[in-house]
C-alpha cells in the first residue's frame, strides 16, 4: 500500500515538473501563478487579434434593434444550447460546424443588414471566432454582443425557449425590487 | 458469482482492454490540451468550480497528469498508481459535470478538444462515459494486483 502511494506521488510530481518546464519553454507560456483573466479577443491557437473583425454591441442597443429588421442575430453556440434558450429571432450558426451552417443561413444575410453575434457570455470566444469566419466570407457590418445569453437572461430580456418566448425578471430588477421592499 | 466477476475483471484480456482503453483515451485527451493551454484554462474557468488563482496551474499540469499516468497504465509500469490517478481525475470530472448539470450551466466539456468542436458534449453522455471508464479503473486498480499475486485462477 505504501509503495502504491509513493508511486502515485512520483507520477504526480513528474507531471507537475513536466508541465511547468513545458509551459516555460512553450511559445506563449501561461503565467501559472497569476490570477486567471479571460481574453476573448485573441485566437488562442494562433495568437491572432480578432478585434479587427468586429465592433462590440451592448444589450440595450441590441434589444432596441432586434425588431427593426436591420440586423440578423446569430447564435454561435452548438444547436443543443441554442435549442434550450436563445435571443428571439436569433439564427443558429455554430462555429463548431461553420461551413455547413453558413451554407444553410447565408441567404438570410442580405446586403444592408448588420450581423450581431453572441455566444454564452463574456468569457466565451466563439462569437469572436465566428466574426472572423464571416469577415472572410465578405461580410463587413459585424457586431459582437459580448455579454451573450448569460447577461441577456440576467437582465430579464426575453428569450425564446421550446415553450415559447419567456421574459424572466432580471437580476437588476430583482435587486431593485428587494431594495424597494427594504 | 462474486468469484466469477472477480475472475472476469482479473482475466488477461479484460486487463489488457482496460489498460488500452484507459491509457489510450487519456493520452489522446491530453494532446489538444497540451497544444492549447490558454483555451483549456478558459474551459476550466467555465466549469466555475476552481478559484481563479488555480486555473492556470491546473491548465498547465493536468494534461501532463493524464499523459504520464496514461503511459504508465499502457506500459504496465506503475500501472496501478497510474490508474488511481486517472480514477481520481475521472471522479473530479464526474463531480464537476454533475455539479454543472444540477446548476443548469452552459459549458464546453473540453474533454478531447479545447475548441468545442467535439461530439458528445451532452452532460449526461459525458457522465455515462466517465462512469464506464471507472469500471476500467476498477479492473486495473483492484484486480491486476490479485492476478499478479496469483490469488485468482484466470
Amino acid at each position: 500500500m505504501k509503495k502504491l502511494w509513493i508511486q502515485i506521488l512520483i507520477i504526480l510530481l513528474t507531471s507537475v515538473v513536466l508541465g511547468l518546464v513545458y509551459n516555460q519553454f512553450s511559445a506563449k507560456p501561461l503565467a501559472v501563478f497569476s490570477i486567471y483573466k479571460s481574453d476573448t479577443n485573441t485566437d488562442k491557437a494562433t495568437g491572432e487579434d480578432l478585434t479587427a473583425y468586429f465592433t462590440e454591441m451592448d444589450a440595450e442597443t441590441l434589444d432596441g434593434l432586434r425588431e427593426t429588421g436591420t440586423i440578423i442575430i446569430l447564435d454561435a453556440r452548438i444547436p443543443e444550447k441554442y435549442g434550450t434558450a436563445h435571443i428571439p429571432g436569433a439564427v443558429n450558426l455554430p462555429i463548431a460546424s461553420f461551413d455547413v451552417s453558413y451554407e444553410a443561413t447565408a441567404h438570410l444575410m442580405t446586403e444592408g443588414k448588420s450581423l450581431v453575434l453572441y455566444c454564452i457570455g463574456e468569457h466565451c470566444i466563439d462569437s469572436s471566432l465566428l466574426a472572423r469566419e464571416l469577415y472572410k466570407k465578405g461580410h463587413r457590418e459585424i457586431f459582437v454582443y459580448k455579454g451573450g445569453i448569460e447577461e441577456w437572461q440576467a437582465m430579464g430580456l426575453p428569450v425564446q425557449t421550446p415553450e415559447g418566448i419567456e421574459e424572466q425578471p432580471g437580476l437588476q430588477e430583482e435587486q431593485d425590487h428587494e431594495n424597494h421592499d427594504h | 458469482m462474486k468469484t466469477t466477476i472477480t475472475n472476469i475483471l482479473a482475466s488477461t484480456p479484460i486487463q489488457w482492454v482496460s489498460r488500452i482503453i484507459l491509457g489510450g483515451i487519456f493520452i489522446w485527451a491530453s494532446i489538444d490540451k497540451l497544444a492549447h493551454p490558454a483555451a483549456f484554462a478558459d474551459i476550466i474557468w467555465n466549469y466555475k468550480i476552481l478559484p481563479e488563482a488555480f486555473i492556470y496551474i491546473t491548465a498547465v499540469t493536468m494534461p501532463w497528469m493524464e499523459i504520464v499516468a496514461g503511459i504508465c497504465v499502457l506500459a504496465g509500469f506503475m500501472k496501478r498508481a497510474g490508474a488511481v490517478i486517472l480514477g481520481g481525475l475521472l471522479m473530479l470530472f464526474i463531480c464537476a459535470i454533475s455539479f454543472n448539470l444540477a446548476r443548469g450551466l452552459d459549458f464546453n466539456c473540453g474533454c478531447f478538444s479545447t475548441t468545442g468542436q467535439e461530439g458528445g458534449s451532452d452532460p449526461v453522455s459525458l457522465l455515462i462515459r466517465d462512469i464506464l471508464l471507472m469500471i476500467a479503473v476498477t479492473a486495473v486498480v483492484f484486480f491486476s494486483k490479485q492476478k499478479e499475486a496469483g490469488k485468482i485462477n484466470a
